[in-house]
């Protein structure tokens, strides 16, 4: 205890130079030693008392103390594990998400960088500089910018950083991987979850970040797959990084085989994070909201205050139009025998006049997942901007999207193929089709059989545990050689054979009557001459 | 004299020790920063009291409650050593409620006659007494860290606020934290190794959280992450904490904490390094 004396009356005064020593005489035991220095720490704090304040008699009554194990000195420490060489740099900055009106003047400019907050410095507030500037040599993070008080913007600024962990936010509650793949036109960061089921893709356009380079031309493009956790763990809690965080630099070298996160933080703090990623394919979902005859567009937070009420365990919600074109979210009970014991449903009920976009027939609905609704919606709800959702018949998946100038959210959730009719008191829903119109670009339906099997093979293999399994995965266009080892699918109550669902694995999300979303792997057309493999967006519907 | 009054009066000075308490928090919050094993040491002098709590011989404790932060404190030995369920002694601190009611506070007289009495907790609280008797325990030897300031090599006192974050983030897959110290780049760093990847802290010398940077070589030293941990507890409460490393890579963290009452105790840790990156760097 002793050092707290004169390590606090340096702060009181002037810094005293080098490590104060012989506070106390060595002779004395560990024990008492420690109790004189506590003791002349409190008359540092202004006790009362004289420096000789009587200390008890080592020897009488205090126990010998008994030593400690002693470390070995170490030496010098290796070189830490630095940046990697820079195959691709991506730096973000505080740079906001801005408003669309500035948006326009940025595009003028190549890079956020060079023009577009320059022209708007004019009308900022005093730039607040943070304590500690930061003062390594690499590029100096730019001091936080506030909102120009003139220029509306919805929901005021986001840091990037802090948009970007949001995002991971939403997918975290999707996949237990992530996909990073930047790309020319932006990074993407994509995730699928286990039973396949729903897919969620993010862009940030080069122009969201403050500096942004991807692959340099002829170097082949990065594609990491990272751990959810692990890159979640950079940008776990919000708050914080809302408070602290200043700049945020995400650099990816092939070479050193690490993805690094840089969070420059208040007080000149900095956290490396290198983490871990493994090579692997372009993970690409095929979808397209166009082909999809229904949509409705409501901002975020319209729909986020609808969703609000529902049981947080509620695992599906019903999303529909009924009569007097009020847009209706339900919780979906799964079927008559549950329901006794669900007693509670859930409906909320919204006027056309809450969507900015509403082109849905009446009677129409369909049925998805609420989590990784939440997910999507409270990132559009952070970032304060529009959700639109594409669906088609029950069955065929529903396509969620956010825009905005710089960055792109899609959500691609599957439906249930078959919801009740009746569930929603809509009135007559078209009756479903036996077959599930087959997109333009699906492949026949010999070749569904095939993805069909590989699909629940990957599935089984990413849920069995084996931790090689899911790296391990196929490539290319799938062959229909490996069978599922999975078991048969269980017996469907469904007369329809087509709606059997594939299996049902233990830890995968509600399979329920869900079909399963394919995704195949997309080479990038160096490693595979075939190119991309066809793919579907939906369950092939493999036993039929 | 009556033999009746004669028995109270000899009751009163029995105690070896008496420590009354206005608000009681004032210890137990104290005592929570160093509650991560079940039981803990008590030494008692005319200075204070001091608990201590140690875990697997690599990592000690201390927290100092000095005699001014009780309203009343006599001790009659020289010096008073029992040991105790720290989990029991919180309990009974706390027995009116953990968390403060504005506007009331527990009071507490703490009474212990001598070796192989129970330790005696009247506690009130707007006028209600609960009387707890808790067994004392034969004490145990406590280690002695041989840590001596002038074998310090080097020291910084930071904010807690700095630290806070990084402690309760810490990559628990890690085994280690590894604490750099030294007098250049990278000044002060922490680093785990997890399963996800390493992660690096660093802190510039020049900044605002630190108060005293005084590094005069470097030093890198591993310690078991699941010891230093506990100390998160002490971190949060605190409002300054001094870390230090000796020559032999021994940690010293002093927490300096502020009770309800604006005074200072300290609660000090010390840890023994991870000698396994030694075995792994020769």
């Amino acid at each position: 205890m002793g050092t707290w004396l004169p390590a606090f009356e340096s702060l009181a005064s002037t810094a005293r130079a080098g490590v104060p020593r012989r506070e106390v005489p060595r002779r004395w035991r560990g024990v008492c030693r420690r109790l004189r220095g506590q003791s002349s720490g409190w008359r540092g704090r202004g006790q009362a008392g004289p420096a000789c304040r009587h200390q008890p008699s080592p020897s009488s009554c205090w126990c010998p103390g008994v030593r400690a194990p002693r470390g070995l000195r170490r030496a010098e420490a290796k070189g830490s594990a630095g940046v990697g060489e820079a195959g691709v740099r991506l730096w973000s900055a505080r740079c906001p998400l801005r408003p669309r009106t500035c948006a326009a003047a940025d595009r003028c400019g190549t890079a956020w960088d060079s023009r577009g907050p320059r022209g708007l410095r004019a009308l900022e507030e005093p730039v607040r500089l943070s304590c500690g500037t930061p003062s390594h040599g690499l590029r100096a993070p730019r001091p936080r910018r506030r909102p120009p008080p003139g220029l509306a913007c919805p929901g005021g600024l986001h840091p990037t950083g802090c948009v970007l962990g949001k995002a991971v936010h939403s997918l975290s509650r999707i996949g237990d991987e992530l996909y990073l793949e930047p790309m020319e036109e932006g990074l993407s960061l994509r995730t699928v979850n286990s039973s396949r089921s729903a897919y969620a893709c993010f862009l940030f356009a080069p122009l969201f970040f403050q500096q942004y380079q991807a692959a340099t031309p002829g170097q082949d493009p990065l594609h990491c797959k990272i751990l959810m956790k692990s890159f979640l763990s950079v940008f776990r809690s919000l708050a914080m990084l809302e408070k602290t965080v200043e700049t945020c630099c995400i650099s990816l070298s092939g070479r050193s085989s690490r993805l690094v996160v840089q969070l420059h933080c208040r007080y000149g703090v900095r956290k490396t994070h290198n983490l871990a990623f493994q090579d692997c394919e372009s993970l690409q979902a095929v979808f397209d909201p166009a082909s999809c005859p229904y949509k409705l567009c409501a901002p975020a937070r319209v729909l986020g205050e609808a969703v609000l009420p529902f049981p947080l365990a509620l695992a599906e919600v019903t999303l529909g139009v009924g009569a007097g074109r009020r847009v209706i979210l339900r919780s979906y009970q799964e079927d008559e025998a549950d329901s006794s014991l669900k007693a509670m449903v859930t409906e909320m009920s919204l006027g056309e006049d809450d969507f900015q976009q509403l082109r849905v027939r009446e009677g129409v609905a369909v049925t998805f997942c609420l989590k990784e609704f939440r997910g999507l919606l409270s990132f559009a709800e952070s970032v304060n901007l529009s959700l639109s959702v594409h669906f088609d018949t029950p069955g065929r998946p529903a396509i969620f999207t956010v825009e905005d100038s710089t960055l792109d959210g899609h959500f691609v959730l599957a439906t249930l193929s078959e919801p009740d009719p009746h569930s929603l008191g809509l009135g007559s829903l078209e009756p479903r089709r036996p077959e599930p119109r087959l997109q333009a670009h699906s492949t026949p339906h010999q070749d569904d059989f095939a993805s069909d099997d590989m699909d629940s093979y990957m599935i089984t293999m990413e849920t069995s545990g084996g931790s090689e399994a899911p790296w391990a995965r196929p490539s290319g266009s799938p062959s229909p050689g490996p069978q599922p080892p999975c078991s048969p699918a269980p017996p469907s109550e469904d007369e329809d054979e087509d709606e059997a669902e594939p299996t049902t694995v233990p830890g995968t999300p509600p399979p329920k009557k869900f079909r399963s979303l394919f995704f195949g792997s997309v080479l990038t057309p160096m490693r595979s001459p075939q190119g991309p493999s066809s793919v579907l967006a939906e369950d092939s519907d493999g036993e039929g | 004299m009556p033999l009746l009054t004669q028995r109270i009066q000899d009751e009163s000075v029995q105690y070896s020790l008496v420590a009354s308490l206005d608000n009681v928090r004032n210890l137990s919050t104290i005592l929570k920063a160093i509650h991560f094993r079940e039981h803990a040491t008590c030494f008692a002098t005319k200075n204070g009291i001091r608990v201590t709590v140690e875990n697997a011989k690599c990592v000690q404790a201390n927290a100092f409650i000095q005699a001014g932060i009780f309203q009343e404190f006599i001790v009659q030995e020289e010096s008073i050593t029992f040991r105790i369920n720290l989990t029991v002694l919180l309990d009974c601190l706390s027995i009116f409620g953990s968390s403060p009611t504005p506007g009331t506070l527990t009071a507490l007289r703490m009474c212990y006659q001598g070796y192989g009495h129970p330790l005696m907790l009247f506690l009130e609280e707007g006028g209600v007494v609960t009387v707890c008797k808790i067994n004392t325990q034969e004490p145990e030897d406590t280690l002695d860290f041989d840590f001596c300031s002038t074998n310090v090599i080097n020291k910084i006192i930071l904010q807690s606020e700095g630290l806070r974050e990084a402690f309760s983030e810490l990559d628990m897959t890690s085994e280690v934290l590894q604490i750099t110290m030294s007098p250049d780049k990278p000044y002060f760093r922490l680093s785990t190794f997890g399963n996800a990847g390493s992660s690096h802290l660093d802190y510039p010398k020049d900044s605002d959280l630190m108060e005293t940077f005084l590094c005069n070589q470097t030093q890198v030293n591993r310690y078991k992450i699941s010891l230093l941990k506990p100390s998160t507890k002490a971190l949060v409460l605190s409002c300054k904490v001094s870390i230090r490393t000796d020559n032999r890579g021994f940690l010293s963290l002093q927490y300096m904490i502020k009770n309800e009452d604006g005074q200072i105790c300290f609660v000090e840790y010390y840890c023994c390094p991870d000698e396994e990156v030694c075995e792994s760097e020769y």
